[in-house]
């Protein structure tokens, strides 16, 4: 399953190899990597990207950057690259995306073992045809690998029923800055030798070593599923869904509030909640009959069995609306449950003074939500992010900015700190433990670490 | 071994002026008491215990420890299988006996606040009021602190479904060795930075002493069945696990029993178990009703299918409650078969189950040691029980020899040598069966960017040079 590496490969003009990586690099190559560098306005727009061919490469081209004191920035598919701030230096963009061999798989462990450079899709066909999944659907699945999901700790709408990654990773093979190749964990599901440094690892962007292999628990795949949607007038009409979501005794597949995301095609308005629920045809029955056909005082229109995947994409992908479009911003807000009711209504408003495009999917059994602003004036945009991130404090919750727009890329904090001094010590302490020299993405983690 | 710093008169009387009297115990009878915890094979008597009654006290104590070059070993409740709370390597113990608090409980946000000492249990009892529960639930939770499970990372039958404590802690008060107090995580998931709480959790008490903790609570199901299916061997019982797994269900907890552990709980609790079974299962269901009457169907199905002699659904709670006890309990029901015993805790992949056991019962014929099995069928965490008695010093070597083959098989199959009960001092000759020099070395610098002075808790988990380890090794006979 080399599709994407190979369409890669063919989409990216050749670059000669430097030098100092050209002992590390055998069968693998380097491309320009030209689109990568318009996330980091504030460095020369064309970083090399290395493509390893194999672990043992990335491994030398690791060790090739320490012996040359050069810096690499890891990455799988890079979608995600421009997340966090902009990295202070950067030599090249290594990628894993051709680590992409199933090492291990055992469908009556349910356990596996992949390389990190094996995307979401892949990996979904493959645990597909033996009835498994690995329950974490973030939009752009192709081009979404392992390693990435891991370094991002990035999830979607299913997050609330089936937690996130750090959840399912059992273990990981990691080369450090030095070369150093270590692992941490095992293979399998109960495991308490020695530190659980998955935790560390995962979403660390790319600034403590390159993920080689990671070890995944999967569940089964559901037997049948199905999704229905709420519409309403205006927000305040599907609040009060969130107090019956509140009282189920389970929390459904998906409960996506969507504003903004209009589809007639889909039967969806401007104010729609998206639901789905997962499990044998009498669970889900179940679960359909404990949303009620009414929800918050209006009805429940479940797509017929089988038809209802359109309308579980479009939520899901609603989170990612605008992501190659250089004058959005993407903010995942964290926030507490009882906080949604107040701060929804008031993150709509953010964006009415300056007429900012404002779109937003909120998981109301997770209280995370995700904002979605276009506006071709950056002084707006950067108005309306400052009032957003104000709602939130209010609220108790926080938010990051995962995606910046262009015209803003090294003015705004993707973070604004929210993090005590002795955490923030003991981070720095971390990145220093495992990349002393600062070889690894520096400067774009937290506290520009 | 090096010897340690001796507690002056002086380090008391400074610790007493921050905890009172009520929070020293100096006096060897007392002390006495905190020789062990539950891997009652090694014992080592400290010098000085200290009970705080608050975050500040235990910073204070910390910081005072700290500038007489004292170390301390942090300790729950002392329910502990591998010597985490042993203090070998350090003159004191820290323990969080006073600090029981329950703090908050926010059934909204489905959160608890949480003081150290806090019993496992407790947490549940407070939550069931408003529909809630914690999670995980180790056999020892009527005593356990959450303090303890969560250096531990501990996990229990129940983690099946609803995973180990790691998944249920979203952050942590915790206090560094030189008495700096930290607040990592919070109640919101998905934060910002390095998942401080994540590293921190099974950490088993190397990075400092936790105080407080931020945890999940989970809705209580709406329905929930205990299956108790009665197999004639080991093989029908473990084939039947693996039956249930690859169908695609996923039971709250699916535990498995022997014929000798069932022999000594049926004697103990009279539950009614069938004495002659070669092995049994429990299994139980948990979920929306309509869900939970379906998969009862299918694992009788299954069962039948695997050649259960019988399956029997526990008839009402007070019958599920006794099905439990007998579990939860086993350990403490095999006193009566051997003056002594040993619990190993060992994992190995699911479907590699029937091999282990079987390697369990060749490993018992060659060392002419009986072994029991009660375990965590469903995810391959493995407690062999070794009976042995203790006055008799060829047995003692025995046991401990068959236990290094046990954890050998484990790590052979793709295992790991500690599912639950921790390296702590049990397992540190072992651990270098998982993990290459590198690996334990950057463990060891995650470990000093949090203790560099490695006052807490040291000498458990890693090798140390020089180390103490053959002391817990005993060649003698250990008295009861």
């Amino acid at each position: 399953m080399r599709h994407d590496s190979e369409r890669e490969r063919m989409t990216r003009p050749p670059a000669a190899v430097p030098p100092w990586l050209a002992g590390a690099l055998r069968r693998g190559d380097c491309c320009d990597g030209a689109d990568i560098g318009t996330a980091w306005r504030t460095h020369p727009s064309s970083p090399l990207l290395a493509r390893p061919a194999d672990a043992q490469e990335m491994i030398a081209c690791v060790k090739a950057a320490a012996d040359a004191g050069r810096t690499l920035v890891p990455g799988g598919a890079l979608r995600r690259l421009g997340w966090g701030h902009a990295p202070e230096r950067c030599d090249a963009v290594v990628s894993t995306q051709r680590l992409d061999r199933i090492i291990a798989y055992e469908p009556a462990d349910m356990t596996l073992v992949a390389e990190s450079g094996v995307t979401l899709a892949q990996l979904g066909e493959l645990l597909g045809s033996q009835g498994q999944r690995l329950p974490i659907d973030p939009p752009f699945a192709d081009r979404t690998t392992i390693g990435g999901l891991i370094a991002t700790n990035v999830f979607g709408p299913l997050r609330a029923a089936q937690g996130a990654v750090r959840d399912l990773l059992l273990g990981v093979r990691v080369v450090l800055a030095d070369g150093r190749e270590i692992r941490a964990g095992g293979r399998v599901v109960k495991n308490v030798a020695g530190y659980d440094l998955m935790k560390l690892f995962t979403g660390s962007l790319g600034t403590l070593g390159i993920i080689l292999e990671a070890n995944l628990k999967v569940r089964p795949l559901p037997p049948t599923s199905r999704c229905g949607v709420r519409n309403g007038r205006d927000v305040a009409a599907l609040l009060d869904a969130i107090d019956h979501l509140r009282g189920l005794p389970f929390t459904p597949a998906v409960a996506r509030l969507l504003i903004g995301f209009g589809d007639a095609a889909l039967g969806l308005t401007p104010y729609a909640l998206a639901l789905k629920v997962e499990g044998s045809e009498a669970e889900v029955h179940a679960q359909q009959n404990w949303l009620g056909s009414e929800l918050g005082g209006g009805t429940i229109e479940w797509a017929e069995r089988d038809r209802g995947d359109p309308l579980y994409v479009a939520a899901r992908d609603a989170q990612a609306w605008g992501a190659d479009d250089a004058a959005v911003a993407g903010l995942r807000i964290g926030l507490p449950v009882h906080g949604l009711r107040a701060a929804l209504p008031q993150l709509v408003a953010c964006a009415e003074p300056t007429d900012t495009t404002i779109r937003i999917a909120a998981d109301l059994c997770q209280g995370c939500a995700f904002v979605r602003l276009r506006s071709d004036d950056a002084f707006a945009l950067r108005a309306v992010i400052a009032a957003v991130r104000a709602v939130v404090a209010r609220v108790g919750g926080f938010a990051i900015l995962e995606e910046i727009p262009a015209a803003l890329v090294g003015t705004l904090d993707p973070w604004e700190a929210s993090l005590t001094p002795g955490a923030l010590r003991l981070m720095r302490g971390i990145k220093h433990a495992l990349d002393p020299d600062r070889r690894l993405s520096p400067g774009r983690f937290v506290g520009a670490i | 071994m090096s010897t340690l710093p001796q507690v002056s008169a002086g380090l008391i009387d400074a610790l007493r002026a921050i905890v009172g009297d009520v929070g020293i115990v100096a006096r060897p009878a007392g002390l006495r008491v905190y020789e062990c915890d539950a891997y009652t094979i090694a014992k080592a008597t400290p010098q000085l215990v200290v009970l705080p009654a608050s975050t500040e006290e235990v910073s204070a104590v910390c910081r005072t420890l700290f500038d007489a070059g004292v170390a301390f070993v942090p300790r729950g409740a002392g329910t502990g299988l591998s010597g985490g709370c042993l203090p070998l390597a350090a003159s004191a113990v820290i323990g969080t006996s006073r600090m029981r608090r329950i703090l908050a409980i926010d059934p909204e946000e489905r959160r608890a606040e949480v003081e150290a000492g806090v019993v496992n249990l407790d947490i549940s009892k407070a939550a069931a009021p408003f529909g809630l529960a914690y999670a995980p639930d180790p056999s020892s939770q009527m005593a356990c602190t959450i303090g303890g499970n969560i250096a531990e990372n501990s996990g229990g039958p129940h983690t099946l479904k609803y995973g180990v404590t790691t998944n249920h802690v979203l952050g942590i008060e915790l206090v560094l060795a030189d008495g700096e107090v930290v607040t990592l995580g919070g109640s919101i998931e998905d934060g910002c930075g390095y998942d401080l709480t994540g590293v921190a959790v099974g950490a088993e008490g190397t990075f400092g002493i936790v105080t407080r903790a931020t945890v999940r609570l989970v809705p209580a199901p709406p329905a929930c069945e205990t299956l108790l299916a009665v197999f004639d061997d080991v093989d029908a019982a473990s084939a039947t696990v693996s039956a249930i797994i690859r169908a695609g269900i996923v039971p709250a907890a699916l535990e498995m029993m022997d014929q000798l552990i069932v022999g000594a709980v049926e004697e103990a609790y009279g539950f009614g178990f069938p004495t002659d079974a070669g092995a049994v299962l429990i299994v139980e269901l948990d979920g929306l009703p309509a869900a939970v009457a379906e998969q009862v169907e299918h694992v009788r199905r299954l069962s039948l299918d695997g050649g259960t002699v019988r399956v029997d659904v526990a008839r009402d709670a007070a019958e599920r409650a006794l099905l439990w006890k007998s579990r939860k309990r086993a350990f403490g029901a095999v006193g009566r078969l051997a003056p002594n015993y040993c619990t190993q805790d060992g994992v190995v992949p699911r479907s590699q189950v029937p091999e282990i056991l079987r390697r369990i019962r060749e490993i018992g014929r060659r060392h002419d040691l009986r072994i029991g099995n009660v375990f965590h069928a469903g995810d391959g965490n493995i407690h062999p029980i070794l009976l042995f008695d203790e006055r008799d010093a060829d047995q003692v070597e025995r046991v401990l020899r068959a236990g290094d083959e046990i954890l050998a098989a484990c790590v052979a199959l793709g295992g790991s040598i500690t599912g639950e009960h921790g390296i702590g001092v049990e397992k540190v000759p072992q651990i270098g069966l998982l993990f290459s020099d590198d690996d334990l070395d950057v463990m060891q610098r995650i470990r000093s960017v949090f203790d560099p002075h490695l006052r807490a808790n040291p000498g458990k988990i890693f090798p140390t040079p020089g180390g103490c380890v053959e002391n817990v090794r005993p060649r003698r006979q250990v008295p009861a």
